[in-house]
This record gives C-alpha cells, sequence and structure tokens, in this order.
C-alpha cells in the first residue's frame, strides 16, 4: 500500500508539476521510491476525473461527525483524531476552479521520465487479449486523476484505481490522498476511501 | 379440578413478582389450565415444568426490553416464553444453574426463542451437547439459510449450494469456527453483477446495519469478456468463501457497533485495533489483514472438502490466491520467486478453466 502510494505520489508530482518546485519534489520522490515498485508496471494513458478526488474528501469532510456503526460514505484511512485542512469554503473553492476539468488529460511519457513504467490506452488495459495484456499478465497497473492544489498551495488531492493486466483484480483498490507540502517535500496527510465496499 | 387449582394458587402467592406478573397478564392462569388439560394433567413432570415456569416468567417477561416491540409483539413474546418454560421446563430444571441461567438470557426476542428452542431440543437430544456448542452452531445455519442467492446464476448458486451442504467444513462452519455474531437476523444477499470497482472481480457492500450484499462479476462467472472461459467451480468457491467471510466481518462490526455485542471482536485483534482502539497500522486494510491471519488454513480446509482428491498444497495455493495482489501477499511470495508462479499458475489456471504454465485446471466448469 504505501509503496503504491508512494508511486501515485510520484507520478502526481510528475504529471502536474508545472512549477520548479513541484519538479524538483518529483525527482526527489523518483530517486527515492520507485525503486521499491516492482508490481506497478503500466499507468494508464488517460487520467481519471479531476473531480473525484475532491468528492471524496468532500463526502468524508461532511460525514465527519457520524457516529461509527451508521453509515459513513467516506472514511480516513487512519486512526482518529482526524484533521481536516480544506474546509467547506475551499472545497467549493475549488469545485468551482475544476467544474468544466472533465477533459480525460493524455498522460505523455515525457510526464514519467525516470520511472520504467508503460503507457497504455485504456481499451488495450481493458482486453484481456491485448498484447499489452498477455505481455504484463498478472502485472498491477495504476490509473490516476489530474491533482487539485488547494489556492495556499500546501495541500494536493489526487485520485487513483489499481487494477490487474489480463484479468480481473481480487483487491484493485480506489482511494484519494491528500498530501501536504512540507518546507518543500510532499507528505501523504491523509488516505480516504469507502468503508463500506471491500474486495 | 381442585387440587390443580389449589397447585396453581401455591405457585400464585408463593412470590410477590410471580403475583404480579400473573395478575398483569390476563390470559396466563386460562392458558395453564388448557395446558394441564391438554397435557395429560397434574403428572409429576407437569407440577416440575408448572414450576419452573411459574418460577422464572418474572425474569423472562422483561427481556423483550432491548427490541422496539409495539403491544402485540410483546404479548407474542410473553406467550411464547411461557410455552417455551411450560414445554422445556422439566429439562432445564435439572440443568446445572450456570446453563440454565445461559440459556433463559438468551430469551430476549421472538426469533431468539425459536432459536433457543431449537437448541434445547438438539440438548434434549443429544445428550452430550453442550449449549453454547448447539446455539453457535443452530445460529451459523441460520445465517447461512438467510443467504439470499434468487438473483445468483444457476452456476454460481450450484457452488454455493454444494459449498452450503458440506459436511465438516461448510460455509456455516466459517461463523462457527471464529465465533458467532450475537444477532442472527442478518441479511445477506449475493448476486450476479457489476461490481462497483471495474477491475474487480467480485465485492462486499455493508448497505445497512446486518444488511450486506456480496457482488460476483457476471463477465467473469459467464466467461462472456474478452472471449474468456468461464472459471471452474473451484475458483467460483474460493470467491464466494472470501466474499462471505468478508460478510461476516461486517457482522461482527454491527455486533459490536449497533447489536450491544462488546465481545463481538474477541479473537479478532485486527478489526479490534481499527474500530475500538483504532489504533491499527498495516500495510494491508483491517479486514484482510485478518484474513490473513485467521482463515487461510480454513479456505483451504473448505475448498478440500469441496473437491477431495487433490494435493494439500493446490487447496492452500488456492486459498492463499485470494490474497493475491495484497501487500502481505507481495512481500510473502516476491514476484518470480517459484511459489508465486505456481499460486498464480494454479489459480489462473481455475480462472481462465485452461492451462496456465506447470497448471492444469483441476476444477469442473459449469457454464
Amino acid at each position: 500500500m504505501k509503496t503504491i502510494i508512494s508511486l501515485i505520489c510520484s507520478i502526481l508530482l510528475i504529471s502536474c508539476s508545472t512549477s520548479k518546485m513541484e519538479k524538483n519534489v518529483v525527482n526527489e520522490l523518483l530517486k527515492n521510491q520507485l525503486i521499491k515498485l516492482p508490481y506497478i508496471k503500466v499507468v494508464m494513458k488517460e487520467s481519471l476525473q479531476t473531480l473525484v478526488s475532491l468528492e471524496y474528501y468532500e463526502k468524508a469532510y461532511q460525514d465527519k461527525n457520524i457516529r461509527l456503526g451508521d453509515m459513513i460514505r467516506i472514511r480516513p484511512e487512519s486512526n482518529p483524531p482526524f484533521t481536516w485542512p480544506i474546509d467547506s469554503l475551499e472545497i467549493t473553492k475549488l469545485k468551482e476552479k475544476h467544474k468544466k476539468d472533465t477533459i480525460s488529460q493524455l498522460w505523455r511519457k515525457n510526464n514519467f521520465q525516470g520511472l520504467k513504467l508503460k503507457l497504455a490506452n485504456a481499451r488495450a488495459i481493458k482486453n484481456f487479449k491485448s498484447h499489452l495484456s498477455k505481455r504484463y499478465f498478472g502485472d498491477e497497473g495504476i490509473a490516476i486523476s489530474k491533482p487539485i492544489i488547494t489556492s495556499d498551495k500546501e495541500f494536493v488531492l489526487i485520485f487513483f484505481k489499481t487494477f490487474t493486466l489480463g484479468k480481473y483484480s481480487n483487491h484493485p483498490m480506489q482511494k484519494a490522498i491528500l498530501m501536504q507540502n512540507k518546507e518543500g517535500s510532499w507528505r501523504i496527510k491523509e488516505i480516504y476511501d469507502d468503508p463500506n465496499i471491500i474486495y | 379440578m381442585l387440587q390443580i387449582n389449589q397447585f396453581i394458587s401455591s405457585l400464585y402467592i408463593s412470590n410477590n413478582e410471580i403475583k404480579g406478573v400473573v395478575d398483569g397478564t390476563e390470559w396466563l392462569l386460562a392458558y395453564t389450565n388448557y395446558w394441564i388439560g391438554t397435557n395429560g394433567g397434574l403428572t409429576q413432570s407437569n407440577q416440575i415444568a408448572l414450576t419452573y415456569a411459574f418460577s422464572n416468567i418474572p425474569l423472562l417477561f422483561n427481556q423483550y426490553n432491548g427490541t422496539s416491540y409495539e403491544p402485540d409483539a410483546i404479548n407474542n413474546f410473553k406467550f411464547s416464553s411461557f410455552q417455551f418454560l411450560l414445554f422445556h421446563g422439566e429439562f432445564l430444571s435439572k440443568l446445572d444453574p450456570l446453563t440454565q441461567k445461559s440459556i433463559l438470557d438468551e430469551i430476549t426476542s421472538l426469533e431468539k426463542i425459536e432459536l433457543i428452542n431449537n437448541a434445547v431440543n438438539f440438548m434434549n437430544e443429544n445428550p452430550s451437547a453442550t449449549f453454547e456448542n448447539t446455539k453457535n452452531k443452530l445460529i451459523a445455519e441460520a445465517i447461512e439459510d438467510e443467504i439470499d442467492d434468487s438473483k445468483l446464476d444457476p452456476c454460481t448458486k450450484g457452488v454455493l449450494d454444494k459449498l452450503k451442504k458440506l459436511n465438516q467444513n461448510d460455509i456455516a462452519s466459517i461463523f462457527e469456527k471464529f465465533g458467532i455474531p450475537e444477532n442472527g437476523t442478518y441479511k445477506i444477499q449475493m448476486v450476479m453483477g457489476t461490481p462497483n470497482n471495474s477491475a474487480a472481480i467480485a465485492d462486499t457492500k455493508w448497505l445497512s446495519k446486518n444488511n450486506y450484499l456480496i457482488t460476483i462479476r457476471e463477465t467473469y462467472i459467464k466467461g462472456t469478456d474478452n472471449n474468456q472461459k468461464p472459471p471452474t467451480d473451484i475458483a467460483v468457491a474460493a470467491i464466494i468463501i472470501h466474499e462471505l467471510i468478508h460478510a461476516h466481518f461486517f457482522a461482527l462490526f454491527d455486533d459490536f457497533h449497533n447489536n450491544g455485542n462488546n465481545c463481538a471482536y474477541d479473537n479478532y485483534d485486527c478489526l479490534y485495533e481499527k474500530y475500538v482502539t483504532k489504533t491499527y497500522i498495516g500495510t494491508i486494510d483491517a479486514q484482510h489483514a485478518q484474513m490473513f491471519d485467521n482463515y487461510v488454513p480454513k479456505i483451504a480446509a473448505i475448498l478440500q472438502e469441496f473437491k477431495p482428491g487433490l494435493s494439500l498444497q493446490f487447496y492452500e495455493d488456492i486459498a492463499m490466491s485470494t490474497m493475491y495482489g495484497l501487500q502481505y501477499f507481495n512481500d510473502k511470495y516476491p514476484k518470480n520467486s517459484p511459489d508465486r508462479n505456481r499460486i498464480e499458475n494454479n489459480r489462473n489456471a481455475e480462472d481462465s478453466n485452461a492451462p496456465r504454465g506447470a497448471a492444469t485446471p483441476k476444477g469442473s466448469p459449469c457454464n
């Protein structure tokens, strides 16, 4: 799990980094994390819907006071007490900013420079008989969203899904990640997922 | 008749609590007379049963308080409790006091009366059976019977039916072996359809309190997607067992948080840390960590009885393959290691009903 998250961080920061600072962070993560990721081999070319990560966070935020045992739609994975660095005003602002961001961006090879990852389109991934599926049979792949950066540039939200090449997955993941910029270094602050579904 | 009236009168005045219950329950004396009349009169056995019943009605008549019963249901509860006491009074009176208390403490709802009635009947016919074991067995069977398979395809339904009928290691034993949920009124529905995640083979959802849905991917079962062949019954059985364990974990969650069972997580360290002490830290989620800790040999044993005659290694491989993709699995079986290759090949052969590496499918296709 941690290694997958680390990969996501790497990819996220490569893909979304337009600033010099972010590129530096990406390079740092690449050097430190890539070597730990022997199972993720493929990245889906098409990005996932940008707003999903924010929707996950928003549901968790709205359900933060619901008693454990009642229906909680999305919940932080860590142990309480939880912190909520993005408030409802900022959520509204970010939603407005990204509401038209529905076009599936295509990742490019130079987004993942230095990573030994195969970029593949969704159609080839979903076809278990494709050359890609046969070549990478049983390996794991990942699909990620474009990141959402908070107004103060201190936090980033991203959504990801994992899948298995060539067959259905026993344990796919789909989670939102909140990252925090700490003195120029991006750290995972929290992970959010649906506690009511398990694979 | 005089003797009967004297006997009942002596019970009535023996205790103020009994007197209060009798005075407040208009049908009680009439039914007592009817019961004596239709059960051979005031025999020695019936006197023991009546004494036992009257002595315990003050306790039982108030044990519905955890329910949300309307007056009619409360009356039904009291009537059924009294019948239970009359019917089993003589037998119960011969048990040790602790067992008697354990049995009577369980009489808390109409559903529980039916269950405990069956348990006591079983104990009556099987003198060596203990109450706890009997109760657990019956609850597990009741949960198993509650699995709604009406929306399953014939293939998956057939596999589930076969799993239910196993002698030693059937589905019920999953519930029995690792603890019994406090409240036996769960709804578990199993359907063939589309899991929440587009890449998933199956999933289990907590829909609401005590209500769970297991979805197994239709295109996987039918083998229609990407021109795959349908899986064998062994692969389908492994998936069903895995998802039912998740449903069981959700039931434990409800027992602890919604059904008032503070002991629901006894022997489930990972779940206890996740939901009670809230200190769980792991590389995978708590449910799968718990499954790794407790259930892999159990899944293998069920598969062995489901399809006997194969190597122990094969059953263990298929059981372990249900953990494929989790960090624990990756850590234990590194990529390209011989063990991992064997597990992958064995499972993939069953998933696709076709040879994979050195493995050939051992199960039977049902489509």
